[in-house]
């Protein structure tokens, strides 16, 4: 156990660095002049280079960029009302931005840089410097120490009956933005007289201050100066304005690491009857940020609608979307050939155009290229499914771009569903066969990525015409169900697989017992092994019968001793001859996997995008070919079973160091199985295996689907990408190897059956358990390398 | 036979048993939310472990001459180190 110990001491030592490495970065006090560098770089487009809010860029936001200079009025802040804000305030407003504005987070420049515009921001207004504005700009202590009380349901309806008696008027009923007070004359700011809207309480995205518990409880107490949001740091104690947060919150959507890039449907056994049926609460939403055209004209500057809610069932047949979007006004105005001018940055208010809602599907399946994200083009058509609000239709209309739109003939109108308008809320739900025979249309599949896109339209807010909010394409996927079956039976199967084993083994041990293994008769390999051996042993030239009858004993060649009974080699030890040469060839082999693995490394880095997925689409990077996972739980299953071959394979040197004939055949028969296991799984990896799939496939739906499939049915072919030829070449290298140390294990295990190895001498053995063992310390990093490290790092 | 023999059976069961765990913690690994750069040196540092214990104790490499044992493992740690530099220069080229 010396060596143990050893390994655990090294480990060790390896984790040290780890624990040394460590960065700490920690305000300094701001430059001045560097901060006026940097400010004239990256926010006098907006802020001006005066910080008079008169830059370039200033008449394209809504709300209006904040004038710095000469202003003691900050939204965002954690002291009192109506003071100036701390540095830290300041720091973090430029470090994270302002959500819902064209106020970006800064945090890709250095945080020093930022604490040096910190700096120069203050010299713009000189109560910066006044020791009697400085001594009320300290942080309202229970902001500073924010210390939640728990979100209890109590806290919850404590929290309700304070927003229905404060927030209400504004915010709505259910925080939508929505409340009678958002036409008041009082709705401005004070910095342009511009009026604003009472923020929408279901979108966190677009709080200014942030959306965490801390960032609502600081704009609760302190108010946001400048803003018709009052202060409520007197009319509430601290446990009122936390059970307040907490039943904001309430209102977000449900967190996800990540940003939707795809809407996955889910199979049900009957659809949803319309948009608000209960079965839609089961069911996953997906969550989509809408942005304003600003590449067609006539453009539009600031997008009305922010989000869009989307969730999808389907069964055999049907397949039905529920999709939500907020409005604070609904529009029936009819006027929808109005055209505004390019360049109009006029906020308008309660224009009479209809609001309306287009779902965008591919017209033609294309697995590369998809069509132009605004509507298509002449080459590439989109099939639309239109809602209007003045007529309240829904109609199928099939696009080649903007204004180039063909609705399709009443008997080719296959959609179904309506659209209700409930509180600030849109909710349109739509239903139509997987598969239809209209020219143009979208034809729906389980297990299919589809694109989709949305277009909204707020009629009330001049958006009509190219003036709308639209999204990228981003993926529809109907997922296949997995029986939760699938689940069982492989354990099952792998159980009784070992139950059979162990019956034969016991079978084996009975007969053994009973002397039946005694006078074994010869097996006919002996022509085979002669063949391998005038291969691999001997000088073909000089092979004769007698020679092969040797070549048990080859090591006796030399000075007529054992190799075991060699002296000492003061370099190598007692390693034989053969031994040494294996462990040459390993490291001539090592480095063929090295020059595989290297180039594999080289390209993966080299690539901007590795692995193309819709994340990767929706995050607007160009890739070829969408491609799947590769399948990391069976992987891991096929890496576990090749770490089981390991150790079988080391009992069975073991059992023939201490010349225990059955224990060796055992081990070695086992390490053989595994092997043949092994490669068996890579093949179902690669290319599925049919013949089995339809065969089970009556007795187990699901598993004998799982069995039809492998990669090259999923997309994963060689020349595909760079990622799947490097795949079925590491992969298929290793594979190789594995193979041949099945083959070569095979023949091993006829030698012991026919008792070479029954004096004891292991050399031979351990020769070819050097190259077993090899192939499973390859597959660790093939592994590591192929399987495990994620692509697209900038994506992760 | 002159050599003494001694199986340490218990010790190969115990190094079967740590490869199944840390196959277990790689696979764990990567459902974590940590950094790319984290992952990818907890994955890397994870395998090079395996591949170690393998060498050491199933290929019998602890058992050999400090010769042996140099000649088997310092040539494969060449490698690495050309996949550091290659791979930087790769992921360097991207960025400029």
């Amino acid at each position: 156990m010396r060596s143990l110990k050893q390994f655990f001491l090294s480990l060790s030592i390896l984790a040290l660095p780890s624990a040394l490495i460590s960065t700490t970065a920690h305000a300094a006090s701001g430059d001045v002049a560097h901060g006026e560098e940097v400010y004239q770089k990256r926010c006098s487009q907006c802020h001006g280079e005066t910080g008079k809010a008169d830059g370039p860029g200033a008449s394209r936001g809504y709300p209006r960029p904040r004038p710095l200079a000469n202003n003691t009025m900050f939204k965002i802040r954690s002291t009192p009302v109506g003071t100036l804000p701390t540095d830290d305030d300041l720091f973090n407003i430029i470090s994270r931005g302002l959500g819902g504005t064209t106020m970006p987070p800064f945090d890709v420049i250095s945080e020093q840089d930022r604490w040096d515009v910190v700096a120069y921001i203050k010299t713009l207004t000189e109560e910066f410097a006044d020791p009697e504005y400085l001594a009320e700009a300290q942080p309202i202590p229970d902001v500073a120490s924010a210390s939640p009380t728990p979100a209890t349901p109590e806290a919850l309806e404590i929290g309700q009956a304070l927003f229905d008696e404060n927030c209400v008027k504004c915010h709505g009923a259910h925080g939508l933005g929505n409340g009678e007070q958002r036409t008041a004359s009082s709705m401005k700011d004070k910095w342009f007289s511009l009026r604003m809207l009472p923020a929408n309480l279901a979108n966190p995205e677009s709080y200014r201050g942030g959306a965490t518990a801390t960032d609502i409880f600081r704009s609760i107490t302190t108010g946001l100066d400048g803003t018709p949001m009052p202060s409520h740091q007197e009319l509430l104690n601290t446990e009122e304005r936390w059970a307040l947060t907490h039943y904001v919150m309430s209102f977000h959507p449900p967190e996800k690491n990540t940003r939707d890039a795809k809407v996955a449907g889910a199979q049900v056994e009957v659809l949803p009857t319309d948009g608000h049926d209960e079965s839609w609460d089961a069911l996953e939403s997906f969550r989509f940020q809408m942005v304003p055209n600003i590449v067609e004209p006539p453009r539009n500057f600031w997008p009305a609608v922010e989000f869009v809610n989307v969730k999808a069932a389907y069964t055999e047949g049907e397949i039905a979307l529920r999709v939500q979007w907020d409005d604070r006004d609904q529009s029936t105005g009819d006027n929808v050939d109005f055209e505004y001018e390019d360049g109009d940055t006029e906020i308008y208010w309660e224009t009479d155009h209809p609001d309306q809602m287009a779902l965008l599907f591919a017209a033609k399946q294309d697995d590369v290229a998809r069509p132009y994200f605004l509507l298509g083009d002449r080459k590439k058509a989109v099939n639309t499914w239109w809602w209007r609000g003045d007529t309240d239709t829904l109609q199928e209309i099939n696009a080649k771009g903007y204004g180039n739109f063909t609705t399709q003939g009443e008997e080719e109108q296959d959609l179904q569903g309506q659209v209700t308008y409930e509180d600030g809320r849109y909710t349109l739900y739509v239903r139509r066969s997987m598969q239809t025979a209209g020219k143009g249309d979208v034809q729906f599949e389980a297990g299919r990525f589809e694109p989709i896109a949305f277009n909204i339209w707020d009629g009330s807010r001049g958006e009509v015409g190219n003036r709308r909010n639209v999204t990228s394409w981003f993926w529809l996927y109907l997922e296949p169900t997995t029986p939760q079956s699938a689940f069982v039976r492989p354990p099952i199967f792998f159980l009784f697989t070992l139950f059979l084993l162990g019956l034969i083994v016991r079978k084996n041990k009975v007969r053994a017992e009973a002397g039946d293994f005694d006078n074994l008769p010869p097996l006919p390999v002996d022509e085979v092994e002669g063949l391998l051996t005038r291969l691999f042993k001997k000088d073909p030239l000089e092979v004769d019968d007698a020679a092969t009858e040797e070549v048990d004993h080859h090591d006796d060649h030399h000075h007529g001793l054992h190799w075991s009974q060699w002296p000492e080699d003061g370099d190598m030890g007692h390693a034989s001859q053969g031994k040494i040469g294996m462990w040459l060839f390993l490291l001539s082999d090592c480095f063929s996997f090295s020059g595989l693995l290297l180039g594999y490394g080289i390209l993966r880095s080299g690539s901007e995008v590795w692995h193309c997925t819709p994340e990767v689409l929706a995050a607007g990077l160009e890739c070829g070919p969408v491609e799947p996972e590769f399948g990391l739980g069976f992987t891991a299953a096929l890496t576990f079973i090749l770490i089981c071959s390991s150790v079988s394979m080391v009992l069975a040197i073991g059992a023939c160091m201490e010349n225990k004939r059955k224990e060796m055949l055992f081990w070695l028969g086992t390490t053989i199985f595994f092997g043949a296991f092994f490669l068996l799984g890579q093949f179902k990896e690669y290319w599925g295996m049919p013949g089995l799939g339809h065969l089970i496939e009556p007795i187990h739906h699901g598993f004998g689907e799982w069995l039809h499939h492998g990669l090259t049915d999923e997309g994963i072919n060689w020349g595909a990408s760079h990622r799947s030829t490097t795949f079925y070449l590491i992969t298929g290298f290793h594979g190789l190897h594995v193979t041949t140390g099945v083959g070569l294990l095979t023949w091993t295990w006829t030698k012991a059956y026919r008792g070479h190895f029954d004096n004891g001498d292991y050399n031979f053995m351990e020769i070819i358990g050097l190259f077993w063992h090899f192939v499973d310390l390859v597959w660790i990093l093939v592994f590591t390398l192929v399987y495990l490290i994620p692509a697209n790092p900038g994506l992760h | 036979m002159s050599m003494e023999i001694n199986v340490p059976r218990k010790q190969y069961w115990i190094i079967f048993v740590l490869l199944f765990v840390l196959t277990m913690v790689e696979v764990g690994l990567v459902y974590l939310p940590l950094s790319w750069g984290k992952l990818v040196t907890g994955l890397c540092g994870l395998a090079m472990v395996k591949a170690y214990m393998v060498a050491i104790f199933y290929m019998h490499l602890g058992h050999e001459t400090m010769t042996l044992r140099f000649m088997a493992l310092l040539p494969m740690l060449v490698p690495g180190f050309y996949a550091i530099i290659l791979c930087m220069e790769g992921a360097a080229r991207l960025v400029w």
